[in-house]
């Protein structure tokens, strides 16, 4: 049984791709990456984000409600896994309806393939390659009492993207003061999205 | 719910009803029916009674029930027809008939699907209309036997030949498939630690064990007739039949319930095909982009019908001024999601 959960401080990310490249050692997606470390915006600051699958709680994955085909099972403790390749019927609605942008799609094996959460590590008391890897604590595995223990920061287990709120297996670590992830309200703050001068940032380690 | 489980039934009863009409009439009034073979006839009934059952709740889903209206609507528009004409025939074969899509999973992988898929689908070509009263053989003079279908004598051949052995042995050709397959998959699921930590005991190694079973008890049956003088025949026989209606029965319930998904991926496959070249050819430029970086996505009608689709389940992903959520490309909804958390921090990271 899986008591332990992940923490994610992007705070904390220098963008080193430790956990990227680790990841690739997971047995049930040998050799390819499932966490995804993104540069927030390259045009003003090296700050880079991780992310995983966060393991939607309420409501229940949205990766698995809009699966046509009921690919996508959930463990009974919580952790969406991926298509079980025998169901997928490569339609790609997983791949959009993510609040998160999790996860991917080989064209080729007509297969969507997303993190486990380690699963065939975090059965045996073991944490994930990626947490295992990180070496600045912004990838976190343990209970929510150990990180009370052992850390500072606030467990936030609920990303709010405007009308839909989501709550999650995974935490985010935040300032004490905040509640949720108010995505759409930070967005606000930020200002006008800048349109045209957007970037698609390409993996610069593969 | 009640509407969907009432449809769900009413299907399951007029399966019934249709298949023991069928019996009727393709084993002409039951005169060409083996009653040796009743416990299989049932057994598939079931089957398919489950699998009608299954499949009208499945496709009634939110998700699955816009892709089956889609495709079926595709499908069947004459102006489709005639501009993708090869495009289903050809999905048939690449995604049903090879499984190219496997191959690129692995190329033992594809070895062990190909043979666990036709020893199965072969087996059934030919057990389902034996037991059915569909298929019917008769001696046709001293040295010849004739084949029968719905009562229609379809040719006779030789005894005594290659060719009268390979008919009357098809199925010891199907259970060596099988058994080639079934070997590779317990292999790779007895060696493969994300196998060994992901598989469930019900749904990946029950189905296994039951085709292993099959094959070996239906090789028995012919070790017990050439090699045996017939010893032990009766106990292999309901050996033999108990464990395929055991696997008949949980054809609705369990992995192999993907027979019947699978060609559901050709739907898939002609409604992305049409609705890109439609919005291709009325714009006149590429289908739908991401409202942050322009990357392609599947097509407008895509993002549509995700957006209704998760309406029905009742979720919305409205984010103001920036529009919806699924307008937005996986990365840049990562992007979002950062540039979020960076104003939170203040820009002030490690």
């Amino acid at each position: 049984m899986i008591t332990g959960t992940m923490f994610i401080d992007p705070s904390r990310c220098i963008g080193c791709r430790a956990c990227e490249a680790a990841c690739r050692e997971c047995d049930t997606h040998k050799g390819e990456s499932m966490i995804m470390v993104d540069f927030i915006d390259r045009r003003e600051s090296v700050a880079t984000q991780p992310t995983l699958c966060m393991h939607c709680e309420d409501p229940v994955a949205p990766c698995a409600q809009v699966c046509p085909a009921q690919a996508i099972l959930i463990t009974p403790e919580g952790i969406v896994q991926q298509a079980d390749p025998s169901r997928c019927i490569a339609c790609r609605n997983c791949v959009y309806a993510c609040p998160f942008g999790v996860p991917k799609f080989d064209v080729e094996e007509r297969l969507m393939k997303k993190c486990n959460l380690c699963y065939d590590r975090t059965v045996q008391g073991l944490q994930p390659w990626c947490s295992q890897a990180c070496p600045t604590d912004a990838l976190w595995f343990g209970t929510f009492e150990q990180f009370k223990d052992k850390r500072t920061g606030r467990p936030i287990d609920v990303t709010g993207f405007g009308t839909q709120d989501v709550q999650t297996r995974n935490y985010f670590v935040l300032p004490e003061r905040v509640d949720k992830l108010d995505v759409l309200a930070l967005l606000r703050e930020v200002g006008a999205p800048a349109e045209a001068t957007a970037v698609r940032e390409e993996a610069w380690v593969l | 719910m009640h509407r969907r489980t009432a449809t769900a039934e009413l299907l399951a009863i007029l399966t019934v009803i249709v298949i023991a009409a069928l019996i009727y009439v393709g084993s002409r009034g039951l005169r060409d029916f083996d009653a040796a073979l009743i416990g299989y006839a049932v057994g598939t009934t079931f089957a398919a009674v489950g699998l009608v059952y299954r499949y009208t709740l499945w496709i009634d889903r939110p998700p699955t029930r816009r892709y089956f209206r889609a495709g079926w609507r595709h499908f069947l528009s004459w102006k489709n027809f005639r501009r993708y004409t090869l495009l289903i025939p050809k999905a048939w074969v690449t995604d049903i008939f090879a499984q190219t899509f496997i191959f690129h999973r692995g190329a033992l992988r594809w070895v062990m699907h190909m043979a666990i898929f036709w020893g199965v689908v072969i087996s059934l070509a030919v057990t389902i209309p034996l037991s059915f009263g569909w298929f019917h053989l008769t001696l046709a003079g001293q040295n010849h036997y004739r084949i029968w279908f719905f009562g229609v004598s379809l040719f006779t051949f030789p005894l005594g030949t290659p060719m009268a052995w390979s008919v009357f042995h098809v199925l010891d050709y199907t259970a060596f498939l099988l058994l080639l397959g079934v070997a590779i998959a317990f292999w790779r699921r007895s060696h493969d630690a994300g196998f060994l930590a992901t598989q469930r005991f019900g749904f990946d190694l029950m189905p296994l064990i039951l085709l292993f079973a099959i094959a070996v008890t239906g090789l028995a049956l012919t070790v017990s007739s050439e090699l045996w003088q017939g010893r032990y025949y009766a106990f292999i026989s309901l050996t033999h039949e108990v464990v395929v209606v055991t696997w008949l029965i949980s054809l609705p319930f369990g992995k192999f319930f993907h027979i019947v998904e699978r060609p559901a991926t050709i739907g898939i496959t002609l409604y992305n095909t049409v609705n890109q070249d439609a919005e291709r050819s009325a714009g006149g430029s590429p289908v739908a982009g991401c409202a942050r970086c322009g990357a392609e996505l599947p097509s407008r009608q895509f993002v549509r019908d995700l957006k209704a689709t998760l309406d029905d389940l009742g979720q919305r992903y409205d984010i103001g001024e920036r529009g919806n959520l699924q307008d937005y490309c996986p990365t840049c909804k990562r992007v979002l999601r950062g540039d979020a958390y960076f104003q939170l921090m203040q820009k002030r990271f490690l």
